[in-house]
């Protein structure tokens, strides 16, 4: 079944188009991951599917409802989309625990003793359960990442929307997260990640998607894509990073 | 846009650049005349309905069309020679120009200098109301209404005077066109200024009426040096007559002033209610001989003396302050028995009036500062300075002493500043009449008097020629008892400080001066905290709005946030204080008190600049904060609410601690529409006490203690909100 869904999507910064009219389908249950040079549109393409970036021409359908039709209640649909960012973003003026219940209690009319546990059991699922009462501050990178992941997951969204999780972290971190989100991957969560991490792509992917200059380029379960790409741009990148 | 941007700069420059050539259009100048012999009359530069420049550059005037038909109808040629009027007076006695028109009052002193032509004009305050209040018909009607007034006219002493018989509310204004706007704006019932100038106000379209004949005030004349140009005196006063007769003058007051609507008489002057107690007339307010003390209590040389001289002889009296002039006119009408008002004896008035004994001497005496041991005498004046007030017989009897030494003159329109002057050490030395200058020493001036008064008018109680002898006789004898018991010296000690006593009488210092006046500050600084505080509480709402307003990303909001604030920032807070409190209630047709326009304009402006703030401190989050609340589905608003603001805010706090402290200085603005918070405060202690020198430190005192403490505060509650 289709959860996500882009149809011919374009997007313009100015007089600069940085989306080329991209066709998508993301399936149910799907891990699908981004990769493509840098200032090839991929992370534009993943904030235009929960409308971060307003959309030029196509649609975006989630769940059957066009994002793009502004009768639609964007902040609905988003409740069922959960992100997490490159930069984390995690309110620095609010503790785990409260970044996490911010949207459930406000949304959801959480209780706080419902929404202790709720976010007491989050928190264990990315291994900072010792966190909940500490400020975003205080964290290392590693630890902010997996208490972002904790708060994308708190509305108990369908679809997960990764933008490069891991580039801001030390090295020694990046496991952590990528960890956690091999878990989410192994629970059956719908996952879209704009990632360089070639590893985690090949291991946990169940298609690759390779873009370019504001298109897709090509696209595939990442044995073809990473053994036998068929693009010689696709060749090309691949032989730069790997 | 920037294209845009462009062009409207573009337009505000020209508009700029016009109004300065229009402004730069020269004078015309009025050498008309350039013939053989013209004489050359001094006028003042602007003093309106007087002499004034039109809006071609020509002067224009009630003096000057006068002058002009006198001249045509006595067929002499004069050129005009506009310039300040103290130095007009100067270049008279200088003989540098024959005569000088000039709304110049006829007084005692000016005679002394100068001969004057027959009085063409009377300067005495009227009573103005609106023009649609038919309610105020005679004094009686002000009972329970308000009176606006200028701080230091015969107006507003006229006003004082009128407060003393019927329950009126005072508001006092620093210039006449907002004392005007009080009353056109419904603020207050009716305004009091010298007639001239009121009747011409409204005859410039002022919407206010003269319900009364005006009081008798100071005539006002045409000079010439003292026995020069006589003939031209001859030839003005003949003019004068002429031009009265053949209808000429009363064009020109017409042209320039309008009369009063209503001729009832005048109802000001109350008749003696009783026979027994003796009425006295004294005037409102005139240091150290009759004042009112911080109960407000009339006290003073005169009072006391009075008061002693009653007791010894046994006779009962009333005391009725009133304006001066109106006080010789209630003498004269035998309204009051006896006149007690620091009265010069002048050949003039004991043609109508019978004078007791003087009691004092109000000669001009020289003040040095109290360290200064070198001037002794006149002599020791060589090649030192000498602080004058314009116009007194102080700064004749200082001419005078220049004649006679090399003495530079430092010339001031006001006591306070000239004793300021001596006392900082700029000028050497300063020239007064005696009991002003001692009262004012004794007063906690740090000045002292080095030699004796020089001999000047003597000062007596007055009665009607030929009426109450018996209460002159009994005057007369007790002034020899009290002078022979020691009561008169402890009076003159009270008020005055001897030449002989080098020392200053100490416990006038500033602690002092802040104990006495210490309610009046506080009541003053309640004032400025509420206006503070209040206007801080609106604007951080709406600034935040508005801040909020030109965060979004619609339009609309963004064109009404940025109309606001550049509205707002484009106007001084003084000239929105205008607007807010005279404009407001006459294009709006509502009543706002001056508290409220202030607080409103205070409110308006720190809006704006808060907004900016707001705006500043919604950018300074980074973008990602709001993307992350969207991306879990919160709303633009609560988002903005609950993660953007409480970030901004504390980015904001600094400069909003900031805010505050200009949004407290600015409230000193406010005094402009007579709100009495502390600027103000102090200047009135200032117009009672004289200590400006004092005074003004300790209300910059007051202003910075508060200040720190407030920015202490606010910084203790930005760190605790930073600990967060």
């Amino acid at each position: 079944m289709t959860k996500l869904k882009t149809e011919n999507l374009h997007k313009s910064f100015g007089k600069l188009e940085v989306l080329k009219g991209l066709d998508l389908e993301v399936q149910e249950g799907e891990v699908v991951v981004i990769i493509g040079p840098s200032g090839s549109g991929k992370s534009t393409y993943l904030r235009c599917m929960n409308l971060l970036e307003d959309v030029n021409d196509g649609k975006v359908i989630v769940d059957d409802y066009d994002l793009t039709d502004p009768s639609q209640n964007i902040n609905k649909v988003r409740e069922n989309i959960g992100m997490v960012f490159q930069q984390f973003n995690l309110f620095p003026h609010l503790t785990v625990m409260e970044n996490i219940l911010l949207a459930p209690r406000k949304l959801k009319n959480m209780s706080k003793s419902e929404g202790r546990k709720l976010g007491m059991s989050l928190l264990e699922s990315v291994g900072m359960e010792d966190k909940a009462d500490a400020y975003p501050n205080s964290l290392s990178g590693g630890q902010k990442q997996r208490a972002a992941i904790a708060r994308a997951l708190a509305m108990d969204p369908d679809i997960l929307l990764f933008d490069e999780p891991t580039s801001a972290l030390d090295p020694e971190m990046v496991g952590d997260v990528l960890e956690v989100m091999q878990n989410l991957a192994k629970e059956g969560m719908t996952m879209v990640v704009v990632t360089h991490e070639m590893g985690f792509a090949r291991e946990v992917a169940d298609r690759v998607v390779f873009m370019d200059d504001g298109n897709i380029v090509e696209i595939g379960p990442p044995s073809q894509v990473f053994e036998h790409p068929k693009n010689e741009r696709t060749k090309n990148f691949l032989d730069k990073i790997l | 846009m920037k294209v845009k941007k462009k062009s409207h700069i573009l337009i505000g420059l020209m508009f700029l650049l016009t109004l300065a050539s229009s402004l730069l259009v020269p004078e015309k100048p009025a050498e008309a005349a350039e013939q053989s012999d013209p004489y050359i009359i001094a006028t003042d530069v602007t003093f309106a309905p007087f002499e004034y420049q039109n809006e071609d550059g020509e002067y224009i005037g009630i003096d000057i069309e006068l002058l002009a038909a006198i001249a045509e109808d006595q067929g002499f040629e004069y050129e005009l020679r506009p310039m300040n009027f103290s130095a007009g007076l100067q270049a008279l006695e200088g003989n540098q120009v024959d005569g000088m028109i000039a709304a110049m009052s006829i007084t005692p002193e000016r005679e002394n200098s100068f001969d004057f032509s027959e009085p063409y004009i009377d300067a005495g305050p009227v009573l103005a109301v609106h023009e649609d209040n038919d309610e105020i018909t005679s004094y009686d009607d002000l009972d329970g209404k308000t009176l606006a007034v200028k701080i230091g006219t015969t107006g507003a002493q006229f006003a004082d005077e009128l407060a003393e018989d019927y329950d009126i509310t005072i508001n006092q204004f620093e210039d006449s066109a907002n004392m005007y706007e009080d009353v056109a704006a419904g603020q207050a019932d009716a305004a009091v200024e010298d007639y001239p100038v009121m009747a011409y106000a409204i005859q410039q379209g002022l919407p206010l009426k003269l319900p009364t004949e005006s009081e008798e005030g100071y005539p006002v004349g045409f000079a010439v040096n003292e026995d020069q140009n006589q003939e031209l005196l001859e030839m003005f006063n003949a003019g004068l007559t002429n031009i009265k007769e053949n209808g000429t003058y009363d064009e020109i007051m017409d042209t320039y002033l309008i009369s009063s609507e209503n001729t009832e008489e005048e109802g000001a002057e109350e008749t003696a209610a009783q026979m027994d107690p003796y009425i006295i007339a004294t005037d409102v307010t005139f240091a150290p001989f009759e004042y009112q003390n911080d109960d407000n209590e009339y006290i003073g040389i005169d009072i006391d003396l009075l008061a002693a001289i009653a007791e010894d002889q046994g006779f009962t009296y009333e005391l009725r302050p009133m304006n001066f002039s109106a006080g010789l006119q209630a003498l004269e009408t035998n309204q009051v028995d006896g006149m007690i008002a620091a009265m010069s004896i002048t050949p003039e008035r004991e043609e109508s009036f019978d004078f007791s004994e003087p009691y004092i001497d109000a000669g001009p005496v020289l003040a040095v500062h109290e360290d200064n041991d070198e001037i002794t005498s006149y002599e020791d004046l060589d090649g030192k300075t000498l602080a004058v007030k314009v116009g007194t017989t102080g700064a004749q009897f200082a001419d005078e002493l220049a004649e006679e030494y090399d003495i530079t003159i430092n010339q001031f329109e006001d006591s306070a500043n000239m004793y300021e002057d001596v006392a900082a050490g700029q000028a050497d030395a300063a020239v007064e009449d005696y009991p002003v200058m001692a009262y004012a020493i004794q007063q906690g001036l740090p000045l002292k008097l080095p030699t004796q008064p020089e001999e000047g008018y003597p000062i007596g109680f007055a009665v009607n020629e030929g009426q109450n002898q018996e209460l002159l006789e009994m005057f007369n004898a007790g002034l020899v008892n009290v002078m022979e018991d020691s009561t008169y010296d402890e009076i003159m000690d009270t008020y005055l400080i001897s030449p002989e006593d080098a020392e200053v009488a100490e416990d006038t210092g500033i602690f002092s001066l802040l104990s006495s006046n210490f309610d009046a500050l506080m009541a003053g600084l309640g004032r400025t905290l509420l206006l503070t505080l209040v206007s801080f509480a609106i604007s951080l709402v709406a600034g935040t709005i508005f801040g909020l307003f030109s965060a979004t990303k619609n339009r609309a909001l963004n064109l009404i946030a940025n109309i606001y604030v550049t509205v707002l920032r484009g106007i001084p807070l003084i000239v929105l204080a205008f607007f807010m409190y005279f404009s407001v209630p006459q294009l709006f047709d509502i009543q706002l008190t001056a508290f409220m326009a202030g607080i409103i304009t205070l409110s308006l402006n720190t809006t704006a600049y808060i907004s900016e703030q707001v705006r500043g401190g919604i950018a300074a989050v980074p973008i990602g904060q709001l993307e992350a609340a969207r991306s879990l589905g919160l709303p633009y608003r609560q988002s903005m609410q609950k993660v953007v603001l409480p970030q901004a805010i504390k980015i904001m706090i600094p400069s909003l601690i900031n805010q505050l402290v200009i949004t407290l200085k600015d409230t000193s603005i406010l005094s402009v529409i007579g709100i009495v918070e502390l600027t103000q405060s102090g200047r009135i202690i200032i117009a009672r006490s004289y200590q400006s020198g004092a005074m003004w430190i300790i209300v910059g005192l007051i202003y910075l203690i508060i200040i720190t403490l407030l920015t202490k505060l606010s910084n203790l509650i930005e760190r605790s909100l930073m600990n967060d």
